[in-house]
């Protein structure tokens, strides 16, 4: 032993002093000797390596040492001895004789004799197993907030309140984070006041959870990298835990648990000893689980919902840090429900906002063409009433002449001739004033198969003898159709008019109707013979071909009359029939009172 | 000889009706307006009156309301060349509604029928 002396004490008193300080020191310190034994160790030491004394570790071997120290840090020992080069493991895991586990830390140098050879290796160990829970916890917290912040961002750029939901609940189970095995997210509906369960994100059972918590635990994923892998396994599986809360529907009057969360809008946690009421026994039962928490979605002082929470697979304890983090996250889940809420009102108003202005747009180009029909009406009308008066004259003092006419007069031909046509001339003065009086009529839900028969019924008056020129094939299903009845019927009856009265007696048209997706349609035909085809072709073209200038006036009003109504009139070919007058109105699809 | 007054503010309606129901045996007054037909009526008290709706500037029915107060047993046949004034509960008043027409049958059958059935207190019975 060398010889110490300091300020004037003796060199063993010195010695005894070093010696306590080494026995003392709460830093672990040990001492291999080159045979590879345990030449010194202070009590600290010996009791990290968990031996009673430091008297029972002396002599300990390195190998008798593996139980604590790895092969890997034995080895590192030995190549000290030989090469001298000092190491240091900042963190190692490791169980000691007593069985206790910790991380520790070591430092080793290599020590050397007199005479300048190795003396063995001197190491320092540290338990830090306190430093790294501290480290542990700190990871956490950033990982935490890292996951705040990216829910943040995600719901953020989110605008659909399904979408939200998906982040906020990721969020609340992604394990860096929260953490928490499954989430389920309730929502409040407005009406019923009930709550309603809407999403649930999780793996289904322990198999599912290993398979994706594996996965997310091999590299650090982003949240929406999370979001997908979640979205992939949920529709890989055939169980969806949202399934298992879709359907209920909880009062929030009732005085369950759930209910209390809601009214008091304040975090509850249903422990394994809490009492509970028989709604939240019978929801915890569907659920599968006996411990959860729960966090009411508070926004501008209403409650909108209910974030519940549990760990079923790993049964971790819900902590306090968990509670208050939970509630952040509730707070932000809620603020982003409202904004998702707020987006979908605006979009829903502005899809109403467009449809508002399409239909104005349509009101106000109907009532163009109400007033342009009103217009013709009036005209007319005021056209037929200044006619009338001349006509009477005419006609009249027409007839005055012709019976004061001697038998055997040549001007009697000529005065019939105005006699007949001036009652003509009456005629289409009458039609054309039914026209203008029908434009008075309010538009409603109608039946073309009903204006066809009265139409028709209207065709055997005038005719007289209640003789019927129409056979009819009408459709035994209603087609409906929208407009002014009194012109509908009108347009129907003129047509059918004009077309009676010019086709040859022998001749008798078919009337048929039926439906079109989007229309009713109003078919006429002429069963004639090879004698009178020609004239029956000539007769529609006349008047149904397109050329107005051929037309009769009330003709003219029952085309306008139609296509005012957003439908059509025209002639057609059938090979089979010949010409085909077609009417086709708009189909009216509203169930609007008949 | 029936007395028949046309109240009409064209001529030659006037001068029409008059030719018709005085070649059928009716002694005709005719008016072409409102003051000139109760000047008319208080002057020869005819049976029945022929009245058009619309004389010029003034309503026809605002005569048929004086007539029905002032000469209730006078049968009036409303006379127009507009069938819109059928709806209009004023023309209720009158016997009769007959659209003006060159055939002049259905107002002569009209005319004939009321004065067959006699002054207003007999045709109510």
């Amino acid at each position: 032993m060398m010889s110490v002396e300091y300020q004037g004490q003796t060199d063993l008193a010195v010695l005894d002093e070093l010696q306590h300080c080494f026995y003392l020191n709460p830093i672990g310190i040990f001492m291999i000797g080159v045979d590879g034994r345990l030449r010194q160790i202070n009590q600290r030491a010996s009791r990290i390596f968990g031996f009673a004394s430091p008297e029972e570790a002396l002599g300990k071997s390195l190998s008798q040492l593996e139980f604590f120290f790895s092969p890997p840090i034995v080895a590192r020992i030995n190549q000290l001895m030989s090469d001298g080069e000092s190491f240091k493991i900042s963190c190692f895991p490791g169980t000691n004789l007593s069985g206790h586990f910790a991380h520790y830390c070591l430092a080793c140098n290599r020590s050397e004799g007199r005479d300048g050879l190795p003396g063995g290796v001197i190491g320092i160990i540290e338990d830090v197993s306190e430093q790294v829970k501290r480290q542990q916890e700190f990871k956490d917290r950033v990982e935490e907030l890292s996951i705040l912040s990216q829910i943040s961002q995600e719901v953020s750029s989110a605008i659909d309140t399904e979408e939200v939901l998906k982040v906020i609940l990721t969020g609340v189970t992604a394990r860096q984070g929260l953490g928490f095995n499954r989430a389920f997210l309730f929502l409040l509906d407005d009406d019923s006041r009930m709550l309603t369960g809407r999403l649930a994100i999780g793996p289904a059972d322990a198999a599912e959870a290993g398979k994706i918590w594996s996965s997310l635990e091999s590299d650090n994923r982003s949240l929406s990298e999370i979001l997908s892998l979640y979205q992939e396994e949920s529709e890989r599986s055939n169980h969806s835990l949202t399934d298992l809360i879709s359907g209920i529907r909880i009062d929030i009057t009732n005085g369950s648990l759930f209910a209390r969360a809601m009214q008091e809008r304040a975090p509850l946690v249903i422990e394994l000893e809490t009492e509970l009421d028989r709604v939240t026994a019978r929801i915890l039962e569907r659920l599968g689980e006996k411990e959860v928490a729960m966090t009411p979605l508070v926004t501008r002082d209403r409650p909108i919902g209910l974030l519940v929470v549990d760990n079923a697979i790993t049964h971790k304890e819900i902590t306090e840090h968990d509670r208050k983090f939970l509630k952040l996250i509730a707070d932000q889940t809620a603020a982003a429900v409202e904004r998702s809420y707020l987006y979908r009102d605006l979009r829903e108003r502005a899809v109403e906002l467009e449809r508002m202005n399409r239909r104005l747009a349509e009101t106000q180009n109907q009532i163009i063409e109400a007033e342009k029909m009103s217009v013709i009406g009036e005209i007319t009308a005021a056209v037929a009433h200044e006619l009338r008066n001349p006509l009477t004259i005419i006609g009249g003092f027409a007839n005055l002449m012709h019976k004061s006419l001697m038998p055997d007069s040549s001007d009697g031909e000529y005065l019939n001739i105005i006699i007949s046509e001036t009652q003509r001339a009456e005629a289409v003065l009458t039609d054309v004033l039914d026209f203008s009086k029908a434009s008075k009529a309010e538009d409603r839900r109608l039946d073309l198969n009903v204006l066809v028969r009265k139409a028709n019924d209207m065709l055997s008056v005038r005719m007289g003898n209640g003789r019927g020129r129409l056979r009819l094939a009408l459709s035994e299903a209603t087609l409906p159709i929208w407009g002014n009845s009194d012109q509908l019927l009108h347009a129907c009856y003129q047509i059918l008019w004009t077309l009676v009265q010019d086709l040859p007696a022998e001749v008798i048209p078919r009337v048929s109707t039926y439906a079109l997706p989007d229309a009713s349609r109003l078919e006429i035909c002429c069963d004639h013979s090879p004698r009178n085809s020609d004239e029956v072709e000539k007769t529609l073209r006349q008047y149904f071909g397109g050329n107005h200038s051929t037309k009769r006036l009330p003709l003219i009003v029952s085309e306008e009359t139609i296509k005012h109504h957003g439908g059509d009139l025209g002639l057609e070919s059938n090979p089979e029939e010949g010409p085909v007058l077609f009417v086709q109105l708009p189909l009216h699809k509203e169930k609007a009172d008949v | 000889m029936s007395k028949l007054l046309v109240v009409d503010d064209e001529t030659y309606i006037r001068m029409l009706y008059k030719k018709e129901f005085e070649n059928d045996g009716y002694e005709v007054f005719v008016a072409s307006d409102s003051d000139e037909a109760l000047k008319m009526m208080e002057a020869h008290r005819p049976e029945l009156v022929i009245l058009d709706i619309e004389l010029g500037d003034e309503s026809g029915l605002n005569l048929l309301n004086r007539l029905r107060q002032e000469f209730r047993g006078c049968a009036v046949v409303l006379n127009s060349a507009y069938s819109t004034y059928k709806s209009d509960f004023q023309t209720w008043l009158a016997d009769a509604y007959i659209m003006k027409s060159s055939d002049l049958k259905p107002l002569k059958n009209k005319v004939k029928s009321l004065l067959a059935e006699g002054p207003l207190e007999k045709r109510k019975g």
